[in-house]
């Protein structure tokens, strides 16, 4: 069967965001744009399937980067069968975090053909192009599965689908090379403990291209 | 980017540290000879603190750690206050007794651990000093150590730190050249123990650091870092501490010691406000950077009594100015940066972090003391424009560290974004001014400052007095000002100012009424000339009000104004009384 992965761009935009850096995960710092992981998980809460896979491919940032800082009581233990009793786990810490985000994510729906997944049954009438129109449907309705969030739970994130042939809003006009940034976690190789795995992040007039997670640029 | 922008500053650095040393505080040297006998107790303390040298890295923790050829006194002369006999009374006290015997254990197999290690680190290098040093150990002399005069001295202070020297070289034996050397730090590089993986600073594969060194800033524990996982809520994906954020050894040593470097006492890259530390760099060795680096300092950095302030702000003005409008060149990708750290117990939390192009970021500073900018005929002219000396006019102390903890972050964002100042800092401004009837060139400096970086349809507020301002606020102030210098002038006492000001200034309709019958009375007792000069005044300002009278009330901003209005009406008279004179 012949088909070429379809791929669907989202406009998401918040009041805040948080892509944690994981070098000063324990008092926050976001990294500046979203990272892919953060797409991804974006794409994954409309709609995800083992069938499926989303691969990131182009990051736009619409709003000029801006920061502040918060100041929130956390909590200070792993959360387990015994509760936690706050009075003696409370701890504030400090975050900073992006404010007023915006940004147009692009994605391929990449579907993993039967050999790929191991040990399922595959029903009859099995094709890529369901699960295209599955998430065609889904996204042009506004159905999700969990609202989709920008980096922490608690920075919710509005979306919508963009048309392939709208009038897109022009990005920001800024070039400046952001560092290593995390790509995502490799889940595929070890599920329990997976590895980071790295890119090399360079914004052109706020754009920037992702590249493929087989692909040489991903450091892992 | 925080720790890469870092990791290049000391890769840039010629002076930085090299690999594998930091620089300790020695208070005490025990001199030795080349075969280990004891000689003497050297002390290289000048004054408090002792001397810096060159040692290999290492930090203590919780368990036995002991460092190399270096170490306080409890590993390297097994003492420490425990040793001495209990009192009468609590010799009486089991537990006490126990834990005393405990803990002169533990002291023991500290000082053991440290003798081991140098033991077995002189065998693998066979450098001379290190096995003098070895063979001082094996010949027992601590108690020849016990009985040197100086002795009690070190007892004195059991967290100094000490090495040792061996008789006629320069050196203290922790400086060794070995601890330089390619054998030694290989060893350190790659451990067998180590995880290798991507380093999120360098993208290269290298062995993981896997803890970072203590960089601590005032308010925070000895112990405190900024990269670390000390606790399991922390972690994740099973990973432990250094797991969690693979950073390989040289970058960890690389980015630690540019904070360091940074946090040292004569640092020129660093100013404190209350318990925040600043620190800031710029991204190349231009002359441009290097100039920016140095005003900034001079600008926030100095302490009160230094030469010359004013001289000093010129500096830093033109500087700025010339870097924006580039008479000093730099190049297009220079960047400036700053970050900010606050201390949370044991960690640091990273408050501000801002990078900007250097003329973008001149432009901004130099926005700064425009619209700080008025006009000034005080006789000792102090600078007014800092960052302390706008904190210290809004607390009731007049110290910069008593303002409430969010208020210099957030000036500070407004300085180096050019963003409008904090409404806070406006409100605390009138505040003080209300509770001290005070008000002094800083005040009003930055009420000018806040109303014209408001983005509304009002008139900006010029330098000097501005006559053709017809704001309600900054009218009233002027005549504020004139009635007081009039009773001034023909009284000697500023009874109006004192007690109508706070009213004058937020329900004019009320009081002016009142005390211009007062300046009535007052007019009379001056000189024809005068009463004319000071008549025409008064009616200059009132002829712009409008028809309805003086206004009910005036909100914040335009209290603002008047304040604004009083002092330069004020400071118009001084200007005048000079020409005449």
């Amino acid at each position: 069967m012949e088909y070429t992965n379809k791929e669907y761009c989202l406009e998401v935009w918040g009041a805040w965001a948080c892509f944690t850096r994981p070098e000063l995960k324990v008092e926050r710092v976001s990294y500046d744009v979203i990272t892919p992981s953060a797409a991804r998980a974006i794409f994954e809460s409309i709609f995800w399937k083992p069938a499926i896979r989303w691969q990131v491919t182009k990051i736009e940032v619409l709003n000029p980067i801006k920061w502040t800082t918060i100041r929130r009581n956390e909590v200070g233990a792993v959360a387990s069968r015994a509760p936690i009793f706050i009075e003696e786990k409370r701890q504030q810490k400090n975050a900073l975090i992006l404010q007023d985000v915006r940004y147009r994510i692009s994605a391929k729906l990449i579907y993993r053909p039967a050999r790929e997944r191991d040990g399922e049954t595959i029903k009859e009438g099995e094709n890529p192009m369901k699960y295209y129109q599955t998430f065609e449907r889904r996204a042009g309705h506004g159905q999700c599965f969990m609202q989709p969030y920008l980096g922490c739970r608690e920075f919710s994130a509005n979306w919508r689908l963009v048309d392939a042939n709208e009038q897109k809003t022009p990005a920001i006009t800024e070039t400046r090379d952001l560092g290593i940034m995390l790509y995502d976690m490799d889940f595929e190789q070890n599920p329990k403990k997976p590895n980071t795995m790295f890119y090399h992040t360079k914004m052109e007039q706020g754009v920037i291209i992702v590249p493929d997670k087989d692909s040489r640029e991903v450091l892992r | 980017m925080i720790l890469r922008a870092l990791y290049d500053y000391y890769q840039r650095d010629k002076d930085s540290i090299p690999f594998g040393l930091q620089k300790a505080n020695i208070s005490f040297l025990i001199v030795i000879e080349n075969d280990g006998t004891f000689c003497s107790i050297e002390d290289c303390r000048q004054g408090k603190k002792g001397t810096d040298f060159f040692v290999p890295t290492g930090e203590h923790n919780n368990s036995i750690s002991p460092l190399l050829f270096w170490d306080n006194v409890q590993y390297l002369l097994d003492y420490t206050p425990d040793y001495e006999p209990l009192s009468e009374v609590d010799s009486k006290n089991a537990n006490k007794v126990k834990t005393r015997s405990e803990k002169i254990q533990k002291s023991h197999e500290k000082h053991l651990a440290f003798v081991n290690r140098c033991k077995s680190v002189a065998e693998e290098s066979g450098e001379k000093e290190l096995l003098a040093v070895s063979l001082f150990y094996s010949k027992n002399q601590l108690q020849d150590v016990y009985k040197d005069k100086l002795w009690t001295d070190i007892k004195k202070k059991p967290l100094s730190w000490l090495s040792f020297r061996v008789k006629g070289k320069l050196n203290i034996v922790a400086s060794n050249t070995y601890f330089s050397s390619d054998d030694y730090l290989s060893n350190i590089k790659a451990d067998d123990n180590d995880i290798s993986g991507i380093c999120l600073i360098t993208g290269l594969n290298s062995s993981i650091a896997r803890l970072c060194k203590a960089t601590p800033i005032t308010g925070a524990k000895s112990s405190a870092k900024l990269v670390s996982f000390n606790d399991n809520s922390y972690c994740s994906y099973g990973k432990e501490q250094g797991g969690n954020a693979p950073i390989s050894k040289e970058a960890e040593f690389a980015f630690s010691s540019a904070i360091l470097k940074m946090l040292d006492n004569n640092s020129h890259n660093k100013f404190s406000i209350g318990n925040r530390t600043f620190l800031f760099w710029a991204s190349s060795q231009t002359d441009a950077s290097k100039a920016a680096e140095d005003s900034l300092f001079a600008l926030f950095g100095y302490k009160e009594d230094s030469d010359d302030p004013n001289k000093r702000i010129e500096f830093v003005q033109r500087t700025f100015l010339s870097i924006y409008n580039g008479s000093l060149p730099s190049n297009k990708d220079d960047r400036f940066y700053i970050l900010g750290l606050a201390p949370n117990s044991a960690r640091i939390a990273v408050v501000y972090w801002s990078e900007l192009p250097l003329r973008e970021f001149a432009g901004t500073i130099g926005r700064h003391f425009e619209d700080m900018e008025i006009v000034d005929t005080r006789k000792e002219k102090k600078p007014y424009s800092g960052l302390h000396a706008i904190l210290g006019t809004v607390t009731l102390s007049g110290k910069s560290s008593d303002a409430s903890p969010n208020l210099p972050d957030a000036i500070v964002k407004s300085i180096f974004q050019g963003t409008p100042y904090p409404v806070s800092l406006y409100q605390a401004c009138i505040r003080r001014i209300r509770a001290e009837q005070a008000l002094n060139i800083t005040r009003a400096a930055t009420i000018k400052a806040y109303l014209n970086r408001l983005i509304d349809n009002n008139k900006k507020i010029e330098i000097m007095l501005d006559k053709e301002n017809q704001n309600q606020g900054y009218l009233c102030g002027r005549l504020f000002a004139v009635l007081d210098k009039i009773q001034e002038d023909a009284n000697g006492i500023h009874s109006i100012r004192e007690r109508y000001i706070n009213s004058a200034s937020s329900t004019p309709a009320t009081v002016f009424a009142t005390i211009i019958n007062l300046s009535t009375h007052h007019i009379e007792k001056l000189k024809p000339g005068s009463q004319i000069y000071y008549e025409k005044l008064k009616q200059e300002i009132m002829s712009k009000l409008p028809a309805d009278g003086f206004p009910t009330h005036l909100d914040l901003q335009n209290q603002g104004r008047f304040f604004v209005g009083y002092y330069h009406q004020r400071q118009d008279f001084f200007i005048t009384k000079d020409n005449k004179e």
